[in-house]
């Protein structure tokens, strides 16, 4: 009876280990992607300037002459996710508080996985349904949309990143306890009335927080703007004309068969540290904001 | 109209007399006499909750400006019936009223499909089992009601604000922190606080359902301390599991088990005599 004790003891100490390596293991391959993107960016700047990095209005890296500024890349990433949450928020909210205080159990058990589904699709599907119907779509509507656009793009990954902006907003809202629910219908107030004053305001964080994500996600989708949104740095804000964003620049020369090493290679990992930046604030924010929901209650 | 029907009247009483006139005034003021006394009229109430019988024949009648408690065991349908009287059941699918419930003077059944439940919630307020303010400032809690009702005037609004907290004996203790968040008062504070919400919009009855279950005995003195002053202007019936405290504050007391009404009666009268033996067997302890 005493002997077995020891036996389970050293199991039990055996799986902290197990345990312990696995969790390891996510914190070392974080750090391991930093420190690959971090060498190479470096080399990078050693012959490209930060300040001519981020200040030059051009990216021409594959041009004869070449200039690296990185805002055309920037200006066409955020431009497709701008459109992307001008696309995603107003309807994530409206399909939020749909399921979160309209819906019946029923009708929240089919739209849910429905919704959650959209983020299961293959982004290659996305892309190419962008570009062989959405973009010919859009054209009849819009005059002057060229085939490579940041509209079509944006509009799909509106829909794409719904999974972050509906049902995140949704799981937010849901949190509100039912009891500030039945204060509020107490008082008379209407169910919009209550969605509206009560339980957006008191899950605002979590919504935000689902946003950021959304808009993090659209920042850092590769496949969908690769095949298009066009190839072309541009910096500009007309959502008719081929843009390139970050993701996609970084497809394009990872493609190609340029030499290990040259500038044109080092200038992704430049261009791919930027959006880990980016992409690291945008997460920051939303997990702080998610933790502020907690303290309210 | 109206003065033709006087004209009429008058030229009716010079011929006929005025003696049939005397007897239907007697009888109108017993039946405004009667509709003043009573608030709320419950009449062979049943509710299910999908095909369980929660509420078995009830027949009560409320009085105004009085306090009416419904006391019993766990499960007994008191806070059933109580969400009956603002019709908190319809927020779920599966509730099912038969029967009426009279609200006066207003001449609606309660428990009427096509009654409009946004009005019936403004005349008919809720203060709950655990304080539940919303996640806003103390000042926006009160403000909360009368927003809903419309009220736009920022002073109007003001003025019933302090109204509310004094009326509910708040107003020293937060009178210099309107804004803070409610979340910042203690237990009985908020209790306090969602009392002032409920009565703000000047409802005609408001419901307690065990409003002190979740305080400390100091807040619960100082709650039940409110609920007598307030029936000054309103109708209240609270609910407890609290026998001393049914008989403390109200003036009627209801006493329930297995979802019917057992009985009714002045609370002195329950509590010294009272004419079931279950309910004698409830309130010497005997079960419950």
């Amino acid at each position: 009876m005493f002997a077995s004790l020891g036996y389970k003891r050293i199991l039990d100490k055996l799986m902290l280990a197990v345990f312990f390596t696995a969790g390891f293991i996510t914190i070392f391959i974080t750090i391991g992607i930093v420190y690959v993107l971090l060498a190479d960016t470096l080399e990078f700047f050693k012959e490209v300037s930060i300040k001519e990095f981020l200040t030059e209005k051009e990216w021409t890296p594959v041009f004869a002459t070449k200039k690296f500024g990185i805002w055309p890349l920037i200006a066409g990433t955020f431009l497709i996710a701008a459109i992307a949450m001008i696309v995603s928020v107003p309807l994530g909210l409206l399909i939020a508080i749909y399921l979160s205080e309209y819906a019946s159990v029923s009708v929240k058990e089919i739209a849910k996985p429905i919704i959650e589904f959209l983020e299961a699709v293959p982004t290659v599907v996305y892309g190419y349904f962008t570009l062989l119907f959405v973009t010919p779509l859009l054209q009849k509507i819009v005059p002057d949309l060229e085939s490579f656009n940041s509209l079509a793009p944006g509009v799909v990954l509106g829909f794409m990143i719904l999974p972050y902006t509906a049902s995140m907003a949704e799981d937010a809202m849901k949190g509100v306890p039912q009891r500030i629910r039945e204060a509020s219908y107490a008082l008379g107030a209407t169910k919009l009335w209550t969605a509206i004053r009560i339980i957006l305001p008191a899950s605002i964080s979590g919504v935000i927080a689902g946003f950021i994500l959304g808009a993090s996600r659209a920042i850092g989708e590769t496949m969908v703007v690769a095949i298009s949104a066009g190839m072309y740095p541009n910096l500009t804000l007309d959502p008719r004309e081929p843009i390139q964003t970050m993701t996609g620049y970084i497809v394009q020369i990872a493609l190609g068969d340029l030499p290990f090493g040259s500038i044109e290679y080092l200038s992704i990992f430049a261009v791919g540290f930027t959006l880990f930046i980016i992409a690291f604030v945008f997460n920051s924010i939303a997990l702080w904001l998610k933790s502020k929901i907690r303290e309210m209650y | 109209m109206v003065i033709g029907s006087v004209v009429i009247d008058n030229i009716k009483n010079l011929i006929f007399g005025t003696k049939e006139k005397a007897l239907e005034e007697t009888k109108e003021a017993n039946l405004i006499k009667s509709e003043s006394e009573i608030k709320i009229e419950v009449k062979e109430l049943n509710f299910y909750y999908g095909d369980f019988k929660a509420l078995k024949n009830i027949n009560l009648k409320v009085p105004t400006k009085k306090i009416t408690a419904l006391i019993g065991p766990s499960g007994c349908g008191k806070t059933t019936l109580l969400r009956c009287f603002n019709r908190m059941h319809d927020l779920y699918p599966d509730s099912r009223y038969e029967g009426t419930i009279y609200f006066n003077p207003y001449g609606i059944n309660i428990v009427d499909k096509n009654i409009d439940l946004l009005d019936l919630r403004r005349k008919i307020g809720m203060v709950f089992q655990r304080p539940n303010p919303f996640p806003k400032s103390i000042f926006e809690n009160v403000a909360y009601g009368l927003k809903v009702n419309g009220i736009r005037d920022k002073k109007l609004i003001q003025e019933k604000v302090e109204w509310a907290l004094r009326a509910s004996a708040l107003w020293d203790e937060v009178k210099d922190r309107l804004k803070e968040n409610a979340y910042s008062l203690s237990g009985g504070q908020q209790q306090r606080l969602c009392i002032a919400r409920a009565i703000a919009i000047e409802p005609d009855v408001v419901l307690f359902d065990e409003p002190t279950s979740a305080l400390d005995p100091i807040s619960t003195a100082k709650i039940e301390e409110l609920l007598i002053q307030l029936k000054e202007k309103l109708t209240i019936i609270i609910v407890t599991h609290n026998m001393q405290q049914a008989a403390r504050v109200s003036d009627y007391t209801g006493f329930m088990y297995l979802g019917e009404l057992i009985e009714f009666d002045k609370t002195d009268k329950i509590f010294t005599v009272p004419k079931e033996k279950l309910t004698e067997e409830y309130i010497t302890g005997r079960f419950g």
